[in-house]
């Protein structure tokens, strides 16, 4: 067999470029290898012995490191790859030390996870380094006893829908699980207090060679005593009989379980940090002022204030100066009852006078979005000073700038600005800011010293109504470094200085009884926006694993394994078992989140089961509650008339206890949202209902606004209630229409109509009169031209891709060049950029050439795919140019940085070159080098005029029309807006 | 009905996209658009791209079947493509494998010399934009002095109100031609989109009627 020449030079040729390639790659430079040195594996303090922390001395930047990669495992012989951290490879690390923290949920194996086991790469045989967890259900398994797992369903309808009624292999196991399989959800994995986990990193360099592994190191995390909370303040407000708290929760919150305020007499701290761990404070015995669960919803922070009435202390026999002199800390408690203590304080002696003014709000949602925020406002918009600059050398004429800060739904009209001299109540310059472009201009008066800087009030007009006596005052003082004037750092509104008060925006969700912290917000703002994000994922905890081997199924949960034969029920394959049970709903009656099973049979049972022990407990409730009134005849019927003797109480608590189980077999029974979800039959159509009920009830949120100093002096809003005096629940709206496109849709119908009408002209035969465009006449003869020279034509489209207008316009002027060169049987080369263009671009020349009536000239090949790389594109199109020597050249598409390096080629090769482009900072190039250009507008009117579609000229008359309109609002608004009437400026969007 | 389907397909999708603008809608912003539309168009990539690829490879195998002019160019576009396709599907596209390797050392060099050529063309193309053969060119060669001047340190040295001059020429008179050119495109683009949504242009779907 004799290897044909081509074929020979091919194979001569990826050989070369392979040699050179490695043999390049390779010799730069001896591999060394580097270990990191000092790896350690050290608890995280202050957690709930959920966390590693992992240190070790980076490698200097010579040996050009790119990642650290992490190992871990639950033994030494088998580590798999946990996480990178990617390093600058110019910079190294700076750092002595380099840390990662293996705390919190961490993948432990993804959806796209490989199904099978490989060892690390470029690893001997014996390394313990394996590649990420596969998804592989036996070694999934085996660190089912090691970790917590949780699943992670990234697509929430695959848990809702294609989740299988799953059951342990335990036989005392009586739950119902809903089976995930491992391609639906990812698993998320914590460690576990007392857990024995194996590390190593390895350094990685920019040639991807893996370095020595560090020694493999063993860690254990264990739960530590919570961080003590980071201040606390206290406030006895005299006239109010209250004290008043405040403080900061520590970095890692998520483990408290419990706070409590400790009142203790004055004594030194050293007494109290010696004594307080011990049994009953060391004898101490504080007085605990309140004992509060701390508890945050998401990614809030819990509550972190607390208001304590004394009059149940006085009444109790103490007196305000015990509690003027006491000494108070706080008290953080986790959940495995371990304690932090802060230091004692002494609380700071005010009047409500000294408190931040009481503030209304209100809860808007926010309009034109697709329902994901909400508004809190608590106050008018606020407008301040952001800098100021001279515009002259002596200053006499400052510009400064402003930042007016207001919710969508307030529209500011005017900003009006006076400027005073200090010590001068008459202003020396009034500015009505009719048109809010953040920037002022403000003349200083003449023979004023400026050192002693300015005062400048600002008051607002605008719908709603603002109130005319609402202002906000700043000074503006001289400032040596910025030598110009900057505002001062008082921010007084209505005359008080607020610069110091923030507001802390708190919310609640239905079915929890607690407002946690939202964000807590500046004065500079008097207004948040609060996000409410769709569900999109859901989270469930990992029960166990659940693995089906021939006739067997065996059950993976906590550090047991559990085996029966298989039953017909039981799925195939490998599923992890989640909980199948989810909130439906929250029932405002009985104060209880009604819980549903995804599968509608065990949700019917679910029912049955809770309504007949529920029965069975009320009718023992009533039997008890009359054997008390039979021991007791002497207790009243009615609980409000009874004593305080603990016979009553008894009574009293026995009937309270009827009247919650009544209301819970009320909710099963009557429960509208419950009764419909069971009265589906079609699972589909049944978790439909329900993810729609819940996940609205979990959006809805009560709102709360506080306003503080942060050091305890702080003021709670009335909580918004309806009239039951309930918390008012709001949920974001998912508008259809965008009102701040109005104005657009408006415009875009006027101009449908003028194009319609102007169509409807062409299509009666009516002449129109289209302006002459110098580069479109030119086309026949650069066509002409190219097949005199007996030469190609280039035609490029750019880098657009088929998505840009002007690609598509483009492909108009492409038939038209295509149909006249097939008439002159000229060659016509398309190279593309976009793959998806060059099959349309194909077919358009195609068809030119069969309505020209010369299919037999098409070659398909002249119209081809070049790269989809900017520069690489160019070298090609450049290349094409220079070697088939083109005669003409057409540029019409979208063009960036190539279009002059195009261009000039084409100039230097003495090509006739006609360029139409949308792209405005090409144009002038394009204008430069080439003989004709169609600017804009003219590119996109090309096509019209070389169609031989009358109809297509509607299109540009009403284009001409339209712009007539433009320009007449253009001179209308720029007149009115001078005489300060902003109707028709604001008309339109700004935005 | 060769053509009539598209053109449905298009006229609707137009329509669609035309809603998806004016409504900030869950169901536009996020159903329609993050969970139907782009991982379609994802899904669209991989055989746009052998398409693009078999265009580009018979282009080539034609060339050196009909020797046409410099065909032996051809082979080198075969051999670099033969060989970065192997280096990525067996070696990884990862850095510090061949593929990276190349894709750094070879194209990115290359491509960042034809990008340093605008340099040469820009001079080049100065040159001729600014004889001052007409009293245009003229304004063009002092307006483009301005600017230059005033963006070195020099020009402030010449005169303090260069930077102010060129700021001026830079916001008002460029500025409104260029917004003047963008309005053009703007109503360009949307007249281009209304013939295709109307039926009135289609020479996307291979051009004539």
């Amino acid at each position: 067999m004799t290897l044909k020449r081509p074929i020979a030079v091919l194979f001569l040729l990826i050989i070369l470029v392979v040699v050179v390639s490695l043999t390049v790659a390779q010799s730069s430079e001896e591999r060394n290898a580097f270990v990191v040195e000092d790896f350690r594996v050290e608890d995280v303090p202050h957690d709930d012995g959920t966390g590693l922390v992992l240190s070790w001395k980076p490698l200097d930047r010579q040996s050009r490191i790119i990642e650290y990669r992490i190992y871990r495992g639950i033994s030494s012989d088998t580590l798999f790859y946990h996480a990178s951290i990617p390093v600058n490879v110019k910079t190294g690390v700076a750092a002595e030390k380099m840390f990662y923290y293996d705390t919190s949920w961490n993948t432990l194996v993804e959806t796209k996870s490989p199904t099978r086991l490989r060892r690390e790469r470029k690893q001997a045989q014996s390394s313990p380094l394996y590649r990420a967890i596969p998804r592989d259900p036996d070694i999934i398994a085996g660190l089912v006893p090691h970790f917590s797992l949780l699943s992670l369903i990234p697509n929430k309808g695959d848990y809702y829908h294609l989740t299988r009624k799953s059951f342990s292999a335990d036989v005392s196991d009586s739950i119902v699980y809903a089976g995930i399989s491992l391609r639906r959800s990812n698993i998320l994995a914590q460690l576990k207090p007392q857990g024995e986990y194996y590390y190593t990193v390895v350094a990685v360099d920019e040639r991807s060679y893996y370095h020595e592994m560090a020694p493999i190191t063993k860690g254990k995390p264990l739960p530590n005593p919570p961080e003590p909370a980071q201040s606390l303040y206290a406030a006895f407000i005299e006239d109010k009989d209250t004290i008043q708290f405040e403080w900061q929760y520590p970095l890692f919150s998520l483990d408290l379980h419990t706070c409590k305020i400790l009142m203790l007499p004055a004594m030194e701290d050293s007494i109290w940090v010696a004594r307080r761990k011990q049994p009953g404070y060391g004898g101490l015995n504080p007085m605990v002022l309140a004992h509060e669960g701390v508890l945050s919803a998401g990614s809030d922070t819990p509550k972190n204030y607390k208001i304590v009435d004394l009059k149940k202390f006085y009444a109790q026999g103490f007196a305000p100066e015990q509690f003027k002199n006491a000494r108070f800390a706080l008290e953080l408690g986790d959940h495995q009852g371990l304690r932090s203590f802060t230091s004692l304080i002494e609380p700071t002696i005010a009047n409500s006078a000294m408190l931040p003014g009481k503030l209304t709000y209100r809860v808007e949602d926010k309009p034109n979005d697709k329902g994901d925020r909400l508004v809190v406002i608590w106050d008018y918009p606020m407008v301040f000073l952001t800098k100021t600059s001279s515009l002259d050398d002596e200053f006499r004429r400052l510009r400064v700038n402003y930042q007016l800060n207001a919710p969508e739904s307030q529209r500011v009209s005017n900003i009006y600005f006076k400027f005073f001299e200090v010590g001068n109540d008459k202003p020396f310059q009034v500015i009505n800011e009719f048109y809010t472009d953040n920037a002022i201009t403000v003349n200083t008066p003449v023979g004023y010293d400026h050192m002693k800087g300015f005062l400048v009030r600002m008051t607002l007009k605008g719908t709603p109504m603002i109130s005319p006596g609402y202002s906000v005052e700043q000074d503006l003082v001289w400032d040596t470094d910025m030598r110009t004037f900057m505002p001062g750092k008082s921010l007084r509104v209505n005359g008080v200085d607020v610069s110091q008060i923030n507001t802390a925006v708190y919310r609640k969700r239905l079915n929890g009884d607690f407002f946690s912290l939202v964000k807590s917000i500046p004065s500079y703002d008097s207004s948040f926006e609060v996000s409410v994000p769709y569900k999109a994922a859901i989270y469930r905890l990992i029960s166990g694993i659940s693995i089906t081997r021939g006739d067997s199924v065996y059950t993976y949960t906590g550090d047991k394994v559990f085996a029966r034969t298989r039953t017909k029920d039981d799925p195939a394959g490998a599923m992890m078992m989640i909980p199948s049970t989810l909130d439906l709903t929250f029932d405002r009656d009985a104060a209880r989140t009604i819980q549903t099973s995804l599968f509608p049979d065990e949700a019917k049972k679910m029912v049955d089961e809770a309504l007949a022990k529920l029965r069975t407990e009320l009718a023992e409730q009533k039997e008890t509650l009359s054997n008390l009134f039979f021991q007791n005849p002497q207790v009243a019927a009615n609980a409000q008339d009874r004593s305080n003797t603990p016979e009553d109480q008894a009574i009293t608590a026995t009937e309270k206890k009827i009247e919650n189980t009544q209301k819970l077999i009320r909710m099963y029974e009557e429960n509208n949202y419950l009764k419909e979800a069971n009265g589906i039959g079609s699972r589909w159509r049944r978790i439909r209902f329900i993810s729609r009920i819940r996940e609205r009830d979990r959006r809805l949120m009560a709102y709360h606004v506080v306003r503080t100093n942060g050091k305890g002096l702080f003021t709670e809003a009335e909580h918004n209630r309806d009239a039951d005096g309930k918390y008012l629940y709001e949920i974001p709206v998912s508008n259809w229409f965008d009102r701040n496109k109005f104005t657009t849709l408006v415009a875009a119908i006027i101009f449908g109509l003028i194009v319609i009408y102007f169509l409807t002209l062409a299509k009666r035969g009516r002449t129109l009169y289209i302006r002459p465009i110098a580069g479109l006449f030119e086309i026949d003869n650069a066509i002409g031209r190219a097949t005199e020279m007996g030469r190609p034509i280039l035609y490029c489209m750019g880098i657009g891709g088929v998505q840009d207008v002007s690609i598509l316009a483009s492909f108009g002027v492409l038939s038209a060049v295509a149909r006249k060169a097939a008439e002159y049987d000229t060659r016509l080369i398309v190279p593309c950029y976009d793959f998806i263009v060059t099959p349309i671009a194909q077919e358009v020349v195609k068809e030119a050439h069969y309505s020209a009536g010369r299919p037999d000239s098409f070659d398909p090949h002249n119209v081809f795919y070049l790269t989809n790389s900017q520069f690489p594109y160019v070298a090609g199109v450049n290349g094409i140019q220079v070697r088939e020597r083109v005669a003409t050249n057409f540029f019409m598409g979208f063009f960036a940085a190539e279009s002059l390096l195009m261009t000039e080629t084409g100039n230097h090769i003495g090509a006739i070159q006609i360029a139409g482009s949308d792209a405005a900072t090409q144009i002038p190039f394009f204008i430069t080098t080439c003989d004709y250009t169609l600017i804009g507008e003219e590119y996109y009117a090309a096509s019209t005029y070389l169609s031989t579609n009358p109809m297509m000229l509607g299109t540009l008359k009403g284009q001409d029309y339209y712009k007539f309109l433009i320009i007449s609002f253009l001179i209308i608004g720029t007149i009115l807006a001078t005489f300060q009437i902003t109707q028709v400026t604001n008309l339109f969007p700004s935005r | 009905m060769k053509k009539t389907i598209p053109m449905m397909v298009v006229m609707i999708g137009g329509l669609v996209w035309l809603f998806w603008v004016f409504s900030p809608h869950y169901l536009m912003q996020e159903d329609f658009l993050n969970k139907f539309f782009i991982p379609w168009s994802w899904a669209m990539i991989p055989p746009a791209t052998i398409l693009g690829i078999v265009s580009l490879s018979m282009m080539h195998n034609a060339k050196i079947r009909r020797r046409a002019h410099k065909w032996q160019y051809s082979f080198f576009f075969f051999a670099g493509f033969i060989t970065i396709t192997l280096a990525g599907f067996f070696g990884g596209t990862q850095k510090g494998g061949l593929y990276m390797w190349m894709f750094e050392n070879m194209q990115m060099p290359m491509s960042a010399t034809m990008f340093a050529l605008l340099a040469f063309y820009m001079a080049s193309a100065a040159y001729k934009a600014f004889r001052a053969r007409s009293p245009e060119a003229t304004v063009l060669l002092l307006a483009a002095i301005i600017v230059m001047l005033a963006q070195v340190p020099i020009g402030t040295r010449i005169s303090r109100f260069l930077p102010n001059i060129s700021q001026w020429i830079l916001d008002v008179p460029n500025l409104a031609s260029k917004r003047g050119i963008m309005l053009g495109v703007g109503l360009g683009s949307i007249a281009t989109s209304l013939k295709i949504l109307l039926g009135i242009e289609r020479s996307y779907l291979g051009g004539g009627d």
